[in-house]
């Protein structure tokens, strides 16, 4: 059940509508930089292979260029890697 | 809140984190969460990677670590982490963590209680001794060894059992920033702290990755830089890298150069008249050593420089072979360029700080060249003021605290150097023990004391908190020797290591925050950090694994500390060595107290800037005092410029070096078992430049074989990744312990420090 963060990158000044776009796709969470063209998106899924689609998924929107791979950690109760 | 929702708020605040580091000033529409639920309670420890010295705020919740927050009391780093010090505490819950002892029986490692291992070793240690000397004994440890573990060791070995048999990994990266500092200085370590950072106005970087090595200090300088624009960073490096890409200024040399590069500095300086009369004059006395010093290459190479008085003249005749144009030919660097820089460290107006790390350190001149960086900043005046000095960063969390403090190497105690009488007696009497049982010799440096583990000399290995089956250069040479009958090797460890698998003893050791202990880092900073979690299973601090060794080798009157205060107790005898005001330590309440404190501490107050009289009472109101040398002046060596042990040839056409990532720590038995960490970078590499590679046929991810005269390996190419070494050059990074690049490097050393060249020797490159 991973729970991973990420530094997205973005086309100028799309930041805003681009986190609104990640915003909507269930399991997925995004912050737009006020300064920057980034955002920070955190994905929650139920397995390696939902969050290889999530990311996939939110690779393919336009208008991002790119997602950097922060943390990741094993949300299980049992198997927490915390 | 529920734990998913915990851990989540956990990872927005990492990736956060993570950008403002990656991109100083960055802001986002939504503050960092206040990371933790109600019932995580947070507790203050230095983290354990590297030698910057976070402080760290850790979420403890049910006994365990769950969570990590940059503390924004510490000085250092403000309430910034790296991505490592995020991740810091997985590494205490690998699946593999040793949890009881093991004791090798006919051939195989086999699990037994820890306190039939610690009588093993005491018998052993004992037998040894009886049959072939207090000096066929030997304990190695490291600059992860938290102060208390190198303090009792230096006590155990040097005290009392009567070798100066001690050593540690420190040898590899740090001992030529030791021998510098004591050769031009008197007395180690830097005089500056990381507040020059807030400022200066140059910052010059000497074959320094520091946006990888030093990631949190870095993004202070690139934060300080968006404050003001006019602020320059300029890289001189041998490998472009992320740090080049965020510089000014980028100076690519050839290995071994930086020696020229800093005598053609001092020549424009001298030439233009850009040297600081005054402070010259009052504060400085001009030295030659001796030159062709050798490489350390041979089994009981010995080498003793000696200081011979010059004059100026003399030192401006010996700069004269280093004008810009003659170092251009040598360097590769322009000789408009190389006058730039002296005018950089030649401008009264300009506060420069020079940073350096094993670039420098790990050099077969380390010495020499950490002499001449004090050169260029002795010359302008330009030191132990805010903003204005050289400093030299550690790679270790205590590399500083411990080895250099503490003085856990064969020639050092706790408080001076083993040949001096006054600094036996002063140990003998803090240790109750009789001075003439610590010998006046220092024994083996690290490398000699695998070379003697070789031939025998040395039977009975100790070793805690490091790898040499990864980290030693020439490994083969030396993993064959722990391997040979009649030798018997204990290792203290939390994790399954090629270390490990040579052991005869391995002993289960509490890690970081499972027990109590005291780093020391780059800039003075002791900081304590109380247990926080239980250690796994039978898991014993490095501490009291000696302590308990010890005792049972009949020394309980010189260890009688008691479990629940023996860190207290040890810190308070080990800082009477340091009493004064030219090493005074905090008591053990303060350290308790506070976030870090920097040493001289007198009177309360900390001494950022050693050596004047504005911030050090050692100084005495004198406006700068060098008092650590006789003569109360910094000794400026004229070194020359002299070619590595190794250089490429017809036969071995390319230089290798090797270094680190950011996201591995060391040899990678930590961090290869946080599985973001292991993910993104998963296995060791070879760095070609791409003219290079078309010229060879070599393609990304091809298998490419890497060969010297020592050994071979096979690595996965890259090309253009993080980082692109000059045509010539190859870079493999050593956390990697699956592809050691240690089989091909050099154990040639610089004769000084002792320390080894990991950064420079000759190798062929092919396609596999």
């Amino acid at each position: 059940m991973p729970i991973k963060s990420y530094i997205a990158y973005t086309e100028p000044n799309r930041g805003p509508a681009l986190a609104a776009t990640i915003e909507a796709i269930a399991g997925c969470g995004a912050i737009a930089a006020g300064n920057r063209d980034a955002l920070i998106v955190v994905t929650d899924s139920d397995s390696e292979d939902s969050e290889t689609e999530l990311r996939a998924h939110i690779e393919s929107i336009e208008g991002l260029r790119g997602l950097t791979l922060v943390s990741a950690f094993d949300g299980g109760e049992e198997e927490s890697a915390l | 809140m529920n734990r998913r929702e915990m851990l989540k708020q956990l990872a927005t605040a990492s990736a956060i984190r993570a950008a403002e580091a990656l991109m100083p000033g960055v802001i986002f529409a939504a503050p960092p969460p206040n990371t933790g639920g109600k019932s995580m309670e947070w507790k203050k420890a230095p983290c354990r990677f590297c030698g910057t010295g976070c402080g760290l705020l850790i979420g403890i919740e049910n006994g365990r670590a769950a969570a990590v927050k940059g503390d924004p009391a510490s000085p250092v780093n403000k309430g910034l982490c790296c991505v490592k010090g995020y991740h810091s505490v997985m590494a205490l819950y690998g699946a593999d963590r040793f949890k009881t002892a093991f004791v090798r029986k006919d051939g195989k490692l086999t699990p037994v209680p820890v306190k039939e291992a610690l009588d093993l070793v005491a018998s052993q240690l004992k037998t040894t001794i009886a049959k072939s000397g207090k000096d066929s004994v030997a304990i190695y440890g490291s600059g992860q060894w938290t102060i208390p573990d190198g303090y009792v060791a230096s006590k155990f070995f040097k005290g009392c059992i009567g070798t100066n048999n001690v050593e540690a990994n420190a040898r590899l990266c740090m001992a030529s920033a030791v021998t510098g500092m004591m050769t031009t200085f008197g007395a180690d370590e830097p005089m500056g702290c990381y507040e020059d950072i807030d400022h200066a106005d140059v910052f010059v970087l000497w074959g320094n990755n520091m946006a990888e090595m030093h990631p949190v200090l870095f993004s202070r300088i690139l934060e300080r830089r968006q404050q003001k624009p006019d602020i320059k960073i300029i890289d001189l490096t041998t490998r472009w890298t992320r740090t080049s890409m965020a510089a000014d200024k980028v100076m690519l040399f050839k290995p071994q150069t930086d020696l020229a590069l800093l005598n053609a500095i001092c020549h424009e300086i001298v030439r233009n008249g850009w040297v600081n009369s005054r402070f010259v004059e009052r504060h400085v006395s001009l030295k030659a050593g001796k030159t062709g010093i050798g490489y350390g290459l041979e089994d009981k190479f010995a080498f003793t420089d000696e200081a011979r008085a010059i004059t100026f003249d003399e030192l401006t005749k010996n700069l004269a072979g280093y004008t810009p144009e003659k170092v251009e030919a040598l360097s590769g660097v322009p000789a408009k360029e190389i006058r730039y820089l002296a005018s950089i460290y030649g401008d009264p107006k300009k506060k420069v700080v020079s940073y350096w790390c094993m670039g420098f350190n790990q050099h077969s001149r380390g010495t020499w060249v950490n002499n001449l960086i004090y050169n260029v900043h002795l010359l302008t005046g330009k030191i132990s003021m805010p903003g204005n000095g050289p400093f030299s960063l550690t790679g270790q969390p205590s590399a500083c605290g411990t080895v250099r403090e503490v003085g856990t190497l064969t020639n050092r105690l706790p408080h001076g150097e083993v040949t001096n009488q006054q600094d036996r007696e002063m140990a003998a009497k803090i240790w109750k023990v009789p001075v003439e049982r610590i010998p006046a010799k220092p024994t083996y440096h690290t490398v000699e004391m695998f070379r003697a583990l070789d031939r025998g000399e040395v039977q009975f290995l100790w070793i805690q908190v490091t790898n040499p089956m990864v980290s030693m250069p020439k490994l083969k040479r030396y993993r064959d020797a722990a391997r040979k009958e009649g030798r018997f090797i204990v290792v203290s460890e939390v994790y399954p290591t090629p270390t490990s698998d040579i052991a005869d003893v391995i002993l289960p050791s509490a890690m970081w925050i499972e027990r109590e202990g005291m780093f020391g880092n780059s800039e003075r900073r002791t900081q304590h950090w109380d247990q926080l979690v239980q250690p796994p299973g039978e898991a014993m601090s490095d501490t009291w694994q000696l302590i308990e060794v010890a005792r049972r080798m009949g020394f309980q009157k010189e260890f009688p500390y008691k479990p629940e205060t023996h860190i207290r107790e040890i810190w308070e005898e080990y800082r009477l060595f340091h009493h004064g005001p030219a090493h005074e330590m905090a008591s053990y309440e303060e350290l308790r107290k506070r976030p870090g404190v920097i040493w001289p501490f007198v009177n309360g107050k900390e001494t950022k800037w050693r050596y004047h009289g504005a911030h050090d009472p050692a100084a005495q109101g004198n406006e700068h005092l060098f008092y650590g040398k006789p003569d109360k002046r910094a000794w400026l060596w004229f070194r020359p410029y002299e070619p590595p042990a190794e250089s490429p040839d017809a036969e071995f056409p390319f230089w290798l070096n090797t270094g680190r990532v950011v996201e591995h720590w060391h040899t990678g038995s930590l961090t290869r078992r946080i599985p973001v960490l292991h993910q993104a970078v998963p296995r060791a590499y070879v760095e070609l430049h791409p003219a290079d590679a078309k010229r060879l046929n070599i393609r990304n991810g091809d298998g490419v074989r890497l060969t010297s005269r020592r050994g071979s390996l096979v690595l996965p190419a890259l090309i253009d990744g993080r980082g692109r070494p000059a045509e010539g050059q190859v870079f493999v990074p050593f956390f990697d312990e699956k592809l050691l690049i240690n089989e091909v490097t050099i154990d040639s050393f610089c004769p000084i420090s002792k320390e080894p060249d990991y950064k420079k020797c000759a190798v062929k490159v092919e396609r596999a």
